[in-house]
This record gives structure tokens, sequence and C-alpha cells, in this order.
């Protein structure tokens, strides 16, 4: 498949899979971020400004 | 005029009036300072001292969210506590507006007031009480802050006389309520059991010390509150407690006034009593409805008044059990503080987060694995590869044992999961190595021999199991089969130095003490004579003769035991020494005995040639007396001894009778001549021909022709010979001047000797030996053929019965046994476009193409035409393709066959473009691949799924079922059977042992 060698697949598997990650946790902070504010928004509302 | 209380607080207005007395707003006369002075009215009930104390507890007092207790002053026997005054509303006067916070703001304030809380609750020594929270106690600064105020009943727990009971309707705990709350829970858990789990009491003994108080302190005002008021008011003596019941004597709560009066039990407050006003409060001021006054009846909150989290808070607050509430104001307040982090959305969303870190974690550490196993197999794969080059090179070199370790280094084993898949150039160059699937006859490379020093001379002994090397200083002996050192002697510090073998076990050498006899099975010199470097042996080995580089005169020697039987002398001439003879010798001269040892040929330095009669110098023969020749070569056959003398653009050959003393014949030329004459005969070579000549007839027999190369050196032995050419390859030929293999060499091969078994290579500039042994494979016959029949192709029958080997011109067919069975010829044999042979269940035959289409089938068994057809003429192009069980080959004219998969049709790869593809089989998962190359060599690939090479196949010309048969172009067709890597591994283990 693809051509590549099992050690290739390996490598560049791994990148790939190491890059997917990376990205996918970039978009997952930004997302978590903005869900996370909006929450925040709401909570501040229902709650007020968090208690210390 | 208003009134002044202790000459410093001016009284100006009564502001507020209650159960714990009256409060004017005031003025510091002296700082004019509105202060707030509370004439408490117990001290009609308790001791001013008792009140002294209290404030004075009070008074320690500091936190924002309460006021300041400043001072405590007497007035006419009234009792004054002066305290802040704090601006804002009280909360009961805005639910009187309708005014009623929201969830957050009431939260604000639940964290305030709990803060306050926590400060009352946590004073030393034993905490405070406020004992009457509600919202007429808790103002509304105008900057919205909360401040809990009245601390009229403020209990000073566990301290002796200061604490009392009081409550607010529907604020107060249950416990506020003692008897009828213990009366109607006396059946559950007692109410002291329970404060025994208060976290309040440090200890049993202060727990025991507050009991006590209230026991004792019978004569002390207490605090209850009138029917359907907020008010918190001084119980009086022998007034009952509206709706509980009748009061105890003197009003007191104290436990021993209701063990007297009511039969209950005494009640102790705590924490968790104001725990439950504080919800209470609450509870009023978010939801507008005041809570009921039994615990028991206080309806949850409903999600249209608050969340969900809110009135569990407050329910918690306010549960009928101390037990079941909050334990400690700072743990409601955590439960406040926690609302945002404890929110069932806010949950999940952190939940979310840590899923998705831990799945993008794993992935990531996945990957970074995957990526290292990867990078590792890389860097193994990179270093196989390279070892596997090492190892074609040094085998390439002859060096068979530093091919198979090379080889066998870029083979993990065992192999994990770390490690690299075996390459296939790794499994080619240890099949390589082994050369399992070489089954040609000839020399195969044997090993590579180090030496100390670049090679002077190199003899090989009689029956070649022995080679002798004379290198600076030292002559070696090794034994060929083993390649070890049998012995080294030191030796004149001469190139011109010898060493001969009389026999197998015995040497003659110039070694450094005098010419030297030596046992080489007894490893000692059996003779020595005078000093010499060149020698010479009969070829009887009966006689050796010795001359020291410039001497004018030569010894005899008798070889068996080293007894000089003559000398001569040359009569004022000596050899052509070299100006340095250390480095080299250029091997111009001749020296040489002959059969006997009665005649010995010398050349000298001023290019005379003379052939001495050992016994009597009247039968010299002079063939030069002087010339101009400068490099001879010669030497015995028989009776006749050949020689060539070379000058510059001009060489001689020649060939004298020594019997006759006359010159039989010979011819001169202008190419380099090369010369090998003893009792093997006289070979000449020229240019890329190399002759046998016969002495008699001077008739000559084509021994070996290099094509397009010139030869560079030879030995002819008595059946084969060995060439070496000017582009460093050297070649074997058998007796009918067949090419039988050929080597590539990295060096042009000075040095050429060869035996029955063995064969050495040489370069006077390396200090190596790269040694060759003669191998057939007779174990591995399939079947003999006549070797002379010119053929192309060679097939086995699907049977096995027969082999039909063919060309364009012919066919025979042969048994197993090797008999022949038919043969035949095509017609039109120029006009063929195409011949293939076919095996399936009907049988084997061979099917020929003519350019106009006919196509005539023959059989396999027995030549017979099966079928004779016309058809379309087929396509010039000789377009083919091959289908196998898992792959299509198409292979076209000029063009490198591709592999398709033949079930998806998908190109797999490009094969071998510099041959011309003429059949493909599958065996198992391997594909096999036969060329014809452009020099007509015949060979195999053994090719991997991914068509990588695993195997080189020479001479392979068909695939009996698992079997590989080739055709070693000797006359015999050899089979053997495809090797998997662990076999491979096997026997060289096998071997090595």
């Amino acid at each position: 498949m693809l051509g590549l060698s099992e050690s290739e697949m390996f490598f560049y598997g791994g990148i790939a899979l190491m890059a997917a990650a990376g990205i996918l946790t970039a978009l997952c902070m930004v997302i978590f971020t903005c869900t996370g504010r909006r929450l925040k928004k709401k909570l501040e509302q229902e709650y007020g400004k968090p208690q210390r | 005029m208003p009134q002044v209380v202790a000459g410093t607080y001016e009284l100006k207005e009564k502001i507020g009036a209650g159960g714990g007395g009256v409060v004017y707003l005031g003025r510091h006369i002296r700082l004019d300072k509105p202060v707030v002075l509370k004439a408490d009215k117990r001290t009609l009930s308790i001791g001013t001292e008792t009140l002294r104390r209290e404030v004075d507890l009070l008074k320690g007092l500091s936190h924002t969210y309460i006021p300041q207790v400043y001072d405590f002053v007497q007035e006419n026997g009234v009792v004054y506590t002066v305290m802040d005054y704090i601006e804002g509303e009280s909360l009961d006067k805005l639910i009187a507006r309708g005014w009623l916070p929201g969830q957050a703001e009431l939260i604000g304030w639940a964290c305030q007031l709990l803060e306050a809380l926590v400060y009352l609750h946590g004073r030393p020594p034993y905490g405070i009480l406020h004992g009457d929270i509600k919202p007429a106690n808790i103002m509304r600064r105008p900057n919205g802050d909360m401040c809990l105020i009245d601390f009229n009943i403020a209990l000073a727990l566990g301290e002796d006389g200061a604490v009392k009971v009081g409550f607010s309707r529907g604020y107060a705990s249950p416990e506020h309520y003692g008897a009828d709350y213990l009366v109607s829970h006396q059946s559950a858990a007692g109410v002291n059991s329970q404060f025994k789990g208060s976290s309040f009491f440090r200890s049993d003994r202060q727990r025991e010390g507050a009991e006590k108080t209230l026991q004792e302190d019978g004569s002390e005002s207490t605090l209850v509150l009138e029917a359907g008021s907020e008010k918190t008011q001084l119980l009086e003596e022998g007034k009952s407690m509206p709706g509980f019941g009748a009061p105890a004597r003197g009003g007191s709560v104290s436990r021993s006034s209701l063990d007297k009066t009511s039969g209950g039990r005494g009640i102790l407050l705590d924490v968790r009593s104001d725990i439950y006003s504080l919800g209470a409060t609450l509870y009023h001021l978010i939801s507008g409805q005041k809570p009921a006054q039994d615990a028991r009846e206080v309806e949850p909150l409903g999600k249209e008044v608050c969340s969900a989290a809110v009135s569990a808070i407050l329910q918690k607050a306010m549960a009928p059990q101390p037990g079941d509430r909050y334990q400690t104001a700072q743990e409601m307040l955590a439960a406040f503080r926690q609302l945002h982090r404890q929110d069932g959305r806010a949950v999940k969303h952190r939940r979310r987060i840590r899923a998705a870190a831990a799945v993008l974690s794993c992935a990531f550490l996945a990957g970074g694995v995957c990526t290292f196993i990867g990078m590792r197999q890389l860097q193994q794969r990179q270093s196989a590869l390279t070892l596997a080059e090492y190892s074609a090179n040094a085998l390439a070199q002859g060096d068979t044992t530093t091919a198979i370790r090379q080889a066998l280094q870029a083979i993990p084993q065992p192999r994990t999961v770390l490690d690299a898949p075996v390459t296939a150039q790794a499994q080619k160059a240890l099949t390589d190595a082994l050369g399992v699937y070489d089954l040609t006859d000839g020399y195969k490379a044997l090993d590579a021999l180090k030496l100390p020093g670049a090679p002077f001379h190199i003899t090989l002994s009689p029956e070649g199991s022995r080679l002798a090397v004379v290198y600076a200083y030292e002559a070696a002996v090794y034994d060929l089969a083993t390649q070890q050192s049998i012995a080294v002697l030191p030796a004149q510090n001469s190139a011109l130095s010898d060493c001969l073998f009389v026999d197998e076990n015995h040497i003659v050498y110039a070694g450094t003490e005098g010419v030297s006899g030596y046992d080489l099975e007894g490893q000692k010199a059996d003779w020595i004579g005078e000093v010499a470097t060149t020698l010479a042996l009969s070829a009887d080995g009966q006689v050796a003769a010795a001359v020291d580089r410039d001497a004018q005169r030569a010894v005899f020697y008798r070889t068996s035991d080293g007894a000089k039987l003559a000398e001569r002398d040359f009569e004022g001439q000596h050899l052509h020494v070299p100006a340095n003879d250390i480095f080299a010798d250029a091997g111009d001269d001749i020296f040489a005995l002959n059969a006997d040892g009665s005649m010995l040929a010398v050349s000298f330095h001023n290019g005379g040639l003379w052939i001495l009669d050992v016994d009597d110098p009247e039968g010299d023969l002079i063939l030069y007396e002087e010339s101009d020749y400068g490099h001879f070569e010669g030497g015995f056959y028989g009776k006749y001894f050949a020689f060539t003398a070379e000058k510059s653009g001009e060489a001689q050959f020649g060939i004298v009778d020594t019997i006759e003393a006359a010159f039989t014949g010979g011819f001169s030329s202008q190419k380099h001549l090369m010369l090998q004459a003893d009792q093997e005969g006289i070979y000449l070579a020229s240019g890329n021909l190399l002759v046998r000549i016969e002495p008699d007839t001077f008739g000559e027999q084509e021994t070996a022709y290099t094509d397009n190369v010139n030869i560079t050196g030879f030995c002819a032995g008595p059946e084969h010979t060995l060439v070496a050419t000017e582009d460093g390859r050297f070649s074997f030929y058998d007796s009918a001047a067949r090419r039988m293999s050929e080597e590539e060499g990295q060096f042009t091969s000075d040095f050429a000797v060869l035996s029955a078994g063995y064969a050495v290579i040489a370069n006077r500039n390396e200090p190596s030996l790269r040694l060759m042994a003669l191998e057939n494979h007779q174990e591995a016959q399939l079947l003999a053929y006549d070797p002379r029949y010119d053929h192309d192709e060679a097939r086995v029958s699907r049977d096995g019965r027969t082999a039909m080997l063919f060309g364009y011109e012919d066919f025979r067919i042969y048994d197993m046994e090797g008999k022949l069975v038919a043969e035949g010829t095509f017609p039109d044999a120029d006009h063929i476009y195409d011949q293939q042979f076919r095996k399936s269940e009907e049988g084997s035959w061979l099917e020929v193409i003519w350019y106009d289409g006919t196509r005539r089938l023959y059989s396999a068994a027995d030549g017979s035409v099966l079928t004779e057809e016309s058809g379309e003429a087929p396509e010039k192009d000789l377009y083919e393709e091959f289908v196998t069980e898992r792959y299509r080959v198409a292979s076209a004219l000029h063009e490198a066959p591709v592999v398709y998969d033949a079930a998806t049709g998908k190109q797999l790869a490009v094969l071998e473009e510099d041959g011309y593809l003429t059949y493909v089989s599958q065996t198992e998962d391997y594909l096999i691949t036969e060329y014809i190359a452009t020099s007509g060599e015949r060979y195999g690939l053994l090719l991997d799924e991914y068509m990588e090479k695993l195997a080189y196949l020479p001479g392979l010309c068909d695939v009996a079922g698992d079997m590989l048969v080739f055709d070693c172009g000797s006359g015999n067709l050899r089979q053997c059977r495809l090797y998997s890597l662990q076999e491979l591994i096997a026997l060289e283990a096998y071997i090595e042992e």
C-alpha cells in the first residue's frame, strides 16, 4: 500500500499521527477556549463572579 | 438636650428596639463620629460583669462584614454597648419593599456573610456564635456589601456564663426550639449525641464545660421569640414559650431546667445553628418566602427560584438534623465558592477537555513511538543496505568470509519489534556470498588471505594443496583448505627471493642464511646452502639451482639432502638485477631447469641467453651471446626450450630442441608476448588470444580467447586455464577453451597461479591474495547432455520425464538418464518469430511461431509436431505477457518488463532493464524471472513480493515445481530448491562449524 515499506509506514505514519494530534490539539484548544468562555459567561450570569 | 452617656457619647435618636435592648444613633463627642449605642435590656436580668465580659469579647472583633464594637459604658444603671454606625439598610426592609436579589447577587452576599461567620466561629478560644441571624440583623451597605449586626445575643461558646440561646421564628434552627424539637425527635438520635460529633467542640471536656454552663446558669436571662414576630426578646420568668409548651422555671433553657419542667433534655447550640439561620435568611431572600418554622416543613426551592445547586446548598444548610448540615461555615462557604467548579456543565466541560487531552496525548505518544520505531528501522535498513553493499564488495574481492559476516550483520537475529524487516539486499548478499544458487562448475571465491606485505612471488604446490608466498623479509606457506599458515620463514631481503615446492611437504627457499630445504611436516630445515636469491627447480624436484643477485655463478643442489651437485660459472655475466631489488622483481630473466635438472637456461644482463649443460660446459647452447633484448621469458617442455625475448616494439618467440641443439622454429611480433613453458606444455599469449603450441609441429591450439581485452597474465594447468585481462577481470577456461566462469577484480592481476584444485590471484601492490577453489556440483545434477550441443534454452517437461533443449535452429529431447530421446530441426528457421515452452495439465510442448503466422507445437515427450496451424502474422514488437497466479508481467522489446497485480491490474514494479525477459514463474510468494543478457548470459532473479531481488540465479533455465533448474552450459542440467532465509542462516552456521 502506497509503495511504502513497513519501516517507512512506521516513520511517516508516526509523523502523520503526531502532526494530526498536534493539529487536533490546537483545534481542541480553540474550541474548548471558546466553549469555556461561553460557559464561564453563563456561569457568571447564574452564580456571579467566582468567589475567592 | 440630647442625653450624654459617660461624658463621651451623645444619644441623638432612637433608631430601633428589640429583645436585646434599645438602639440609639449617637455621636462620639470628641471624635465627632457617628456611633451606635445599644442599651442592653439584659442588665435587668444578668450581671454587669457578664455583659462586660461579653462586650469585651466583641470589642476584639474586626472584620469587614461585622461592625466594630468600641466601648462598653454604664449610665444610670443602663449598660450601653458602643459600636460602628453602619450606613445602609437592613435586608428585612428590602424584603418589605419587595426587592429581592438575583441569584448571583445572593451568592455574593452569602459568601460575605459566611466569611463573617467563619471569622466569628473561629475566634479564640472557642468561637463566637451570632445566634440570631435573620434579615433584620444584616445590613446592606451603600456599596452593596453585607454587614452582620446585632450581637446582643451573640454567644461565646464554651466560656463560662457567656453562652445564651435565643431564636427568631423561621430563622432559628430546630435546636433553638430546644424541648419541642428534642421531644419530637426523642426517638431519633439524641441531640447531645449529635453534638458530640460537632467539629466546634475541641474536646469532650470543652463540650462538658459548655453543658455545665447551661446547667448552672439558671439565673441568667433567656431570649425567646414571640409568636408571629421576628423580634428576639428576653424570656421573662414564669412565661411560657409560645408554641413550644411550658417554659422552664426561670425561663432558662438550660438542660437542668428543661429536665425539671418538661422532661426534655438540655440544648447546645453550635456553628450549625448559625448555618441554619443563614440558610433560612438566604432562603427568604431568594424566594421572598419566609421559611417554615419547622425545619421539616421547609419546601425545597424550585428551579424557577434558583438553580438546583444553590437550592441544594440552602437545603443542606437548613437540614433539620445538624449532622446533615454543613458542619462549618467554611464548608458552606466552600460550597458557594465551588458553584462554578461543581456545576454540571463545567464538570462536563472539564471532562471533555481531559478526555480530549488524554486521547490526543495518547495519539501523539503513539505517533512518537511509531516515528521512533520507524526511524530506528530506517537507520537499520540503511545500515543493512550499506553492509549488503560492503558484503558484495568483499565478495567481488573474493573475501567470502567477510562477505558472509557482513551479510549476516545486515540480518538482525532474532528480530524484535524495534528491528527493521530483513532487507532483500541483505538476503541477496547472504545468498550471493554463500553461492547456493551458483551450480556452475569452476573456480569460486574461497577467501581473501591477508599478507603482512605485498607479494613478490607466489607458488602453488604440485598437487595444489599448499601455497608459498614471498613478501618482504619472509616466505610463508599456507594450507589452502584451511587458509592457515603452516610456516613463516625468514627470507632474503630481496624481491628476487624465491620459494619453490619440491613436493607437498618440502620447499626450497632463499633463506637469510642461504638457500634452504625445509620440511613442512617436521617444521625444520633439512639443509642450508650458500646464500642465494633466485632459484630454479627441476620438474622432477630432484635438483635445485640457485644464484645470488648479480653473482656470476650458479650452484646446483640435490633437494633431498642439500648436497652440492655442481657449480657453473657465467663467465663474467650475471642476471639482470634492478638497481633496487628490495621492492619488486621485474621478472625480466630466465632462470629455469629442465625436467631432470641437467640443463639450466639463463638470460643475462647483457641480453645473452644461454642453455648451460650442468655437467658438461661443452654442451652449452648459446642462443644469444649478447643482444639488446631486455626481457626474457621461457622454460623447458620436455626436450624443448621455448623462450620469448623482447625489446622496445619487438618480440621474438622461439623453440629450441635441446637434444638436437636445433632451433625448431619461431617468429617475431610487434605485440607483447607472454610465455609459459613447463611440463604442462608451451603456451603463448598475445593480445586477446592464448594458444598452446606443439613444439614438434609448431601447431597452435586455442586455449583462451578474451574478446576485446588483452591478456595481462595467465596460468595454464592440465585441465583449466586461468587468464587475467587488462580490465581487471580473470577468467577460467576448460580444456575445450570454453569460458567456465569470469570474475571481476579491483586491480590488474599481476599474479595468476593455478593448480588442480585452487587458483590464486594477486596484485604486486596489494598485501592480500584472492583464493579460489574449484567446485563442481555433481550432487545437484538432474541430467547430462552433450555439451557440444549449442542451444538457447532448456526446459523440463511438466511430468519431469524429459528435458527439451532448443534454439532457433533445432531442438533435442533428453530423458532424465541423459539419453537422447529425439531431435529435430525447425523449418525456415530464419523466419521464426518466437518460441515458448508451455506446460499444462495436458502436457508440455514447445510452441514455435513464424513471422508468417504459422504456429507449430512440438511435443516435449518425443518431439513430434502436435499441431500446426496458420494464423495472423504476429506484431513485430515482440510484446509478451506472462501471467502467474498473482502477477501479470508485460514485456516489450527494448522496454523494461512491468509487473502488474493480476487481480487489480495495478502496476507493482518495473523489472530489470538490461536483460530480455524470457520466462516468468511464481513459487509461493516469490516471483522468478528469467533473462538473457545482452552478453548472451542466461540468468534468473528471485524477487520478493515487493519485487526486490533476493537472489541472482546464474544459468537458471526452468522452474519445475519448487525446484530451480540450471543449465550450466557444461553439459549438465542441475537443480536445487529455494532456500528460505532461515535455511541460509542455518547453512552458514553449518559451514562455520
